[in-house]
């Protein structure tokens, strides 16, 4: 694909690519000093005896953490897919529905909480035929319940 | 090597009816999801993990060896028929195989990746059923010096294999190994990162993330594709158009693949055995040797059987010898091998050398539930080749929905609660992010995953060592592993 491109357009994609890593790398920075300075202080406990401390690990792993957001700051790498992860917005979105469908089935159970979950999910990936949409909305629920309650003997939420 | 009659006693727990059930049922959910593009099993055994909590550990771990094996042929399915692989696995398949497909031949096309498949299966599990057993008691020599420097070398070399770029494979390393310190330490029994939930004093779900950012994860990207796309175009599957003699593929034609078999396999288990390599590396590789040899009548990309037999062989010997570091050395040689550490773990079962001292008798039943698995893959995926060419048309819409609900009902049922499936879906989120800065999310994983191991030995290696690093003198090979690390390092940079 990359061949197909312009040598501007390539160019202009490397330096976008570069520029990412450099921004990932001063974020891995900036967490590696939050979890030495702020989190591990307030969430590890204190030792001064042994070889391994509570905090000795944590502290290993936030020094490496920031050598290495450093390292990928100086020396950018030049591939990336940033659309490997599908696109963006549509993806929260989703994300957020996943949510609010496992908030809404811990405020009224999954008898409730599933079929409008799944039915917002069928919409949602573009399905409008309402064979489909009842299938997925009532059958996929039930099946599950079924297996749950019935064949494994578990309680759902 | 355990005594002669717990090894029988092993191979006869899984050649029993139960056992054989839990192993088609596993085979036949592999091939069904391999065959629809874009599930596969890795999603799927990640789901069904949760599942497995009530079962018996040999039929549960049989259930997901089997899904496994079925996955890797029923990639294959799409992949002929369509050309979209069901996997990037099943890729290079789809470069012989969907020409076949075009020419008229469909179910020839199928038939050879199924017999390739099946033979670079076994051929794996044979190596894997010699190897681990020695390999384990090597293990057992060790000492914790030596397993943290292994367990250094496998971060180095997994870091650098996978993904493209060292430093985000070593990121993903460190990030992985912090996640594992969550809960109380194993030192002094004081709670680390808890933020005050007391759900997390038992640490991460091992479950909960794998879900989360194996399957969970891809059921968003997916879903937010399809309210993109509107509505997926898929293209229509090649129709079966010559004689009795195009669909099957004859003993003859099976045998004049011998080379590509034996090459494909062999690079299969060598790519399978190291850590970081998967399954489509090793089909490229046998396709790419297999190429420089001459075609005969067929041209190399335009349906050669002997293209198909060099992918399919290739890529499922893979999956029996990914199981030789896990079982012999306790470290997960692919994302497989790691969801079947989460399953071994669910049921208090510790992966690694001790296995066979403690586990024999579970583990030789696992080897013959694989073998069974493989005998299944070849009779399910003969009788259902024409229903896995009408699955591979299966809808998107009411999958992914199904697949969702089964995530969050196994973390709940796994984790006991509501806790363990917002773990999955913060998880699914660091995926995503992840997968988008390019940082590996399989490394991440096996980081995280043995953690505890890598602190552990840590923890053991400093008191030997005193504090002391000249001291790793008296331990040449935790040496000699260290300096391997840097080396790996090194000359795998990018």
């Amino acid at each position: 694909m990359r061949a197909s491109k312009t040598p501007r357009a390539s160019l202009q994609t490397e330096v976008t690519t570069t520029g990412m890593d450099r921004i990932s790398g001063a974020l891995v920075m900036a967490f590696a000093l939050g979890l030495w300075v702020f989190v591990i202080p307030d969430q590890v406990d204190a030792a001064d005896y042994g070889w391994m401390r509570p905090r000795t690990l944590p502290q290993i792993l936030a020094v490496t953490l920031l050598v290495l957001g450093a390292l990928l700051v100086l020396l950018p790498s030049r591939d990336r897919d940033a659309t490997a992860a599908g696109p963006a917005v549509p993806v929260a979105i989703g994300a957020g529905l996943a949510g609010g469908g496992v908030l809404a089935m811990g405020l009224w159970g999954f008898a409730l909480a599933a079929p409008a979950l799944a039915l917002a999910a069928a919409v949602f990936a573009g399905e409008r035929r309402w064979p489909w949409l009842l299938a997925t909305g009532i059958a996929v629920p039930a099946a599950i319940w079924a297996l749950v309650t019935v064949f494994l003997g578990r309680p759902l939420p | 090597m355990p005594p002669l009659d717990i090894i029988l006693a092993g191979f006869a727990d899984a050649l029993t009816l139960w056992g054989l059930l839990f192993v088609i049922v596993g085979v036949v959910i592999g091939q069904i999801v391999g065959a629809i593009p874009g599930i596969g099993p890795i999603m799927a055994m990640a789901i069904a993990i949760p599942f497995t909590f009530t079962l018996d550990p040999l039929f549960a771990i049989s259930f997901l060896v089997g899904i496994n094996k079925g996955g890797l042929f029923g990639a294959a399915v799409p992949a002929i028929l369509m050309n979209t692989p069901g996997t990037p696995d099943a890729a290079a398949t789809a470069l012989d195989g969907y020409p076949l497909a075009r020419s008229g031949k469909p179910y020839k096309a199928l038939r050879i990746a199924l017999f390739s498949s099946v033979t670079g299966d076994t051929a794996s599990d044979i190596v894997l059923i010699l190897a681990a057993a020695p390999l384990a008691l090597l293990a057992l020599q060790a000492g914790p010096v030596e397993v943290l420097a292994l367990l250094i070398f496998a971060f180095a070399v997994v870091s650098g294999l996978v993904g493209r770029s060292l430093i985000k494979g070593l990121i993903a390393t460190a990030a992985g190994l912090l996640l594992a310190t969550v809960g109380l330490d194993p030192e002094q029994g004081s709670p680390r990162f808890d933020f005050g939930f007391f759900e997390l004093y038992d640490g991460v779900s091992l479950v909960a993330v794998a879900v989360g950012m194996l399957a969970f994860a891809e059921i968003l990207r997916r879903l937010a594709l399809g309210w993109t796309a509107r509505e997926v175009a898929r293209p229509a599957a090649a129709p079966q158009t010559g004689g009795p003699a195009d669909r099957r593929v004859s003993l003859a034609e099976y045998l004049s693949c011998w080379r590509e078999l034996v090459r494909g396999a062999l690079i299969g288990i060598g790519v399978g055995a190291l850590p970081g390599l998967g399954s489509t590396a090793a089909a490229f590789m046998s396709y790419a040797a297999t190429k420089k040899s001459d075609p005969g009548p067929v041209p190399w990309g335009q349906g050669n059987l002997r293209g198909i037999a060099a992918t399919e062989a290739a890529n499922s010997a893979v999956v029996g010898a990914n199981l030789i570091p896990l079982l012999g050395i306790g470290i997960p040689g692919s994302i497989a091998a790691a969801l079947l550490i989460s399953a071994f773990m669910i049921h208090g079962i510790q992966p690694g050398p001790l296995l066979f001292e403690t586990q024999a008798r579970l583990i030789y039943g696992l080897f013959g539930a694989m073998l069974m698995a493989n005998l299944c893959n070849l009779i399910v995926g003969q009788a259902s080749l024409r229903l896995w060419a009408w699955v591979v048309r299966a809808p998107e819409t009411l999958i992914l929905p199904a697949a969702l609900l089964a995530c969050i009902v196994g973390v709940y049922l796994s984790s006991g609660g509501l806790f363990g499936v917002w773990i999955m879906l913060m998880a699914a989120v660091l995926s995503l992010v992840m997968t988008a800065t390019g940082f590996p999310v399989i490394v991440f994983i096996i980081a995280f995953f043995l953690g505890e191991r890598f602190e552990r030995s840590l923890s053991q290696s400093l008191v030997i060592l005193n504090g002391d690093p000249l001291a790793l003198r008296d331990h040449p090979v935790a040496l000699l592993l260290l300096v391997a690390s840097g080396a790996v390092a090194v000359w795998m940079r990018r």
